[in-house]
């Protein structure tokens, strides 16, 4: 196998050549390979790491094959097929190849061996991936990608600024677990977390996926923060630290998914709170966390990528997301409806679908591990996921009040796309073995003990009660055409103000200084005048009389100081 | 469930999803909330013929997990609407630079109506 050649490579050289591609039919096809492609290169490698090669002194790996890194790429890969169905009917090449080069990145990083690898893949996920942002053409997009790159970027660059400081203090570069401490490990963490969406570092998500476009948005959903999971699972597997956060994660975004208007951005919230469950897992660090962590992040990438799909498809048809120009959608779009609803019952938990046998397994692991408070807490959130997600989003779109919207049922890719998610959803669900023989540790765990089964039905039902009586008495926050201010307003409104107060001071006081300084000026430009200009002492003629007095009077004084 | 017309038009009744026609009146909404009951009563039933177990002691409380979820969703109402009374704004709060108050692009949307 040639040294250079890494999973990453056949995204990139298919992304050249898509353009070569005749669209329609052709395209759509070349678009389905690439992942297939993709996964040949590392598919059946035992484990090791292939194609290290020495770079100014570094060890460079470009794939390390183990099992965090199959099922990651294997997750990745299959999804980013799923994604290419539903993009079916698209016809920008932008897009396109946007598409390939971020998920290529992706996966690239995934199976990187080496903190410089991760960084170029991990740059090349914000570089690609704001393209299917700014794809929706408008200015509102086009400002909300800038701060998405910047954010992004920025990752980056703690990244690099993480790695410089971890090689000086250790020597190598090699992508393994590290112990939280020194700076170059905070920094590194701090850059890991802003593209995990940790708390208050978390907005870029929540402003930038709902401003892509139909497609970018599915597509956004399922790479960067998930490669983020996987670099935590790598790189601090067992940090205390992260089950502090991941509950802090879990648990604050319920309200806002509770009173967004906008589906998309309700999805968002969704999968920062799943991805709250996913840190948990990693911070206990147990093999049973570990794998929970992985299984969940597998799960979450298909149940919510068929969320984002399902909500994508009424926004194709409808033209818009806002829960309040919708409702009633179960008449005209029947099959999209039975999608998300699988994706809602995934979400929740459900058993026989992916949520179930995935979540199982981080809440067991704080229960084993007999952290009450932990487990009571993931506990809250998955009632409020159930709630917000399982419940809510799919009441809005194709129940509740009728919005009198009778849209087309989705394109038919669109439809092949959610159908083949949504089997694969309770395929997991169904058969949880076949996942569960992907994971990075060899754990035993049976998901369907028969009183597991009733108390997570007990749960979802209860809470469904709650919901349907809540609404039937309009005791929930109602949705409304509104925007939730978040933490952005700290950098989109408080932010600039200070800038402003903070200008307008300067150049009140570059006034004030200004002004007394040219007074001075001119106090003292008038003093020199007074003394040297045509009527001051110095110009004056003096008579030659004078100065011959004057020359006198100096010889004089010489001789008598000759003489004291 | 509220705010939905009890009528069905005949052309309602010509549209894909029809044999759900009625679940968001009202009276469909009272039939899913004492389905939802049953269910519940159902399911609470079982653990007292078959006793479960978890990992804690609260576990063991009768039903813990049907009124835990209750409680939660209760409080979790209520702090939404706090939340919503502290930061709800207008739509176009942040103007013409997000995408909140502008409508979807044409182009990258099929807007068609069903046929019925």
């Amino acid at each position: 196998m040639p040294e250079y050649y890494t999973p990453a490579l056949a995204y990139i050289a298919a992304a050249l050549l898509v353009p070569f591609v005749p669209k329609g039919f052709l395209r759509g096809l070349y678009l389905l390979l690439v992942p297939v492609a993709g996964v040949l290169i590392f598919w059946g490698l035992t484990p090791g790491t292939y194609n290290a090669f020495n770079l100014m002194g570094m060890q460079i790996g470009l794939m390390r094959v183990d099992a965090l890194s199959q099922i990651f790429g294997l997750a990745f890969s299959l999804a980013a097929m799923l994604a290419a169905l539903y993009a079916w009917h698209l016809r920008d090449t932008v897009q396109q190849v946007a598409t390939l080069l971020y998920a290529g990145s992706a996966i690239g990083a995934v199976f990187a061996a080496d903190l410089i690898t991760l960084f170029v893949f991990w740059e090349g996920t914000a570089i690609a991936s704001v393209f299917l942002i700014w794809a929706r053409r408008t200015e509102g997009s086009f400002a909300a990608g800038m701060r998405y790159l910047v954010i992004q970027i920025g990752s980056g660059v703690i990244l690099i600024a993480g790695i410089v400081l971890y090689y000086r203090e250790m020597g190598t570069i090699s992508f393994t677990a590290m112990e939280l401490g020194s700076p170059a490990t905070w920094t590194i963490l701090a850059a890991i977390g802003i593209k995990c969406a940790f708390p208050f570092l978390h907005n870029w998500m929540h402003d930038a996926y709902p401003s892509a476009t139909v497609t970018g948005t599915v597509i956004l959903s399922i790479f960067t923060t998930k490669l983020a999971v996987y670099a935590l699972l790598r790189g601090f597997p067992g940090t205390e630290l992260l089950i502090y956060i991941g509950v802090a994660m879990a648990l604050f975004p319920i309200a806002f998914a509770l009173l967004e208007n906008d589906l998309r951005r309700v999805l968002t919230y969704s999968l920062n709170s799943q991805l709250g469950f996913m840190v948990v897992g990693a911070g206990i660090g147990t093999p049973l966390a570990i794998n929970g962590a992985a299984a969940h992040a597998v799960a979450s990438i298909f149940y919510q990528g068929l969320l984002f799909m399902a909500v994508g498809a009424i926004l194709f048809r409808t033209g818009t997301a806002r829960a309040t120009a919708l409702g009633g959608l179960y008449r005209t779009m029947p099959l999209t409806m039975i999608f998300c609803l699988v994706g809602a019952a995934s979400i929740s938990a459900l058993p026989f679908t992916s949520g179930f046998v995935s979540k199982s397994l981080i809440l067991s692991a704080a229960g084993y591990d007999k952290m009450f408070y932990v487990w009571l807490a993931l506990l809250a959130a998955s009632t409020g996921a159930i709630l917000h997600t399982g419940l809510r989003l799919p009441y809005l779109a194709f129940f509740g009040s009728d919005g009198s919207l009778r849209p087309k049922e989705a394109p038919g890719g669109m439809l092949l796309a959610m159908a083949l998610t949504a089997a694969l959803c309770i395929l997991i669900g169904v058969f949880p073995g076949a996942l569960y023989a992907l994971l990075p540790n060899d754990v035993k765990y049976e998901p369907y003990t028969f009183s597991h089964t009733i108390v997570q039905l007990q749960l979802v039902a209860f809470v469904a009660l709650a919901f349907a009586w809540a609404v039937g008495r309009g005791l929930l926050p109602k949705a409304e055409r509104s925007t939730i201010l978040d933490f952005d307003w700290t950098y989109r409104r408080l932010l600039p103000s200070i800038i402003r107060g903070l200008r307008r001071l300067a150049g009140a006081v570059w006034d004030r200084a200004s002004r007394n300084i040219n007074s001075r000026l001119d106090n003292l430009v008038a003093a020199v005048f007074q003394l040297h200009g045509p009527q001051g002492p110095i110009a004056r003629t003096w008579p030659t009389g004078a100065m011959v007095m004057m020359v006198a009077l100096l010889l004089g004084m010489t001789l008598v100081l000759t003489y004291l | 469930m509220t705010g939905s017309s009890d009528k069905t038009t005949t052309n309602d009744k010509a549209l894909p999803g029809a044999m759900l026609l009625g679940i968001d009146t009202a009276r469909g909404g009272r039939i899913v909330t004492w389905l939802l009951v049953l269910i519940c009563i159902l399911l609470a039933a079982v653990e007292f013929v078959w006793p479960l177990h978890g990992y804690f002691e609260i576990e063991d409380q009768p039903v813990f997990y049907g009124w835990f979820g209750i409680l939660v969703c209760i409080a979790l109402a209520i702090f939404a609407r706090i939340i919503g009374a502290i930061l709800k704004r207008r739509e176009d709060y942040y103007g013409s630079l997000s995408v909140s108050a502008e409508e979807h692009p044409a182009f990258d949307l099929a807007q068609e109506k069903a046929d019925a």
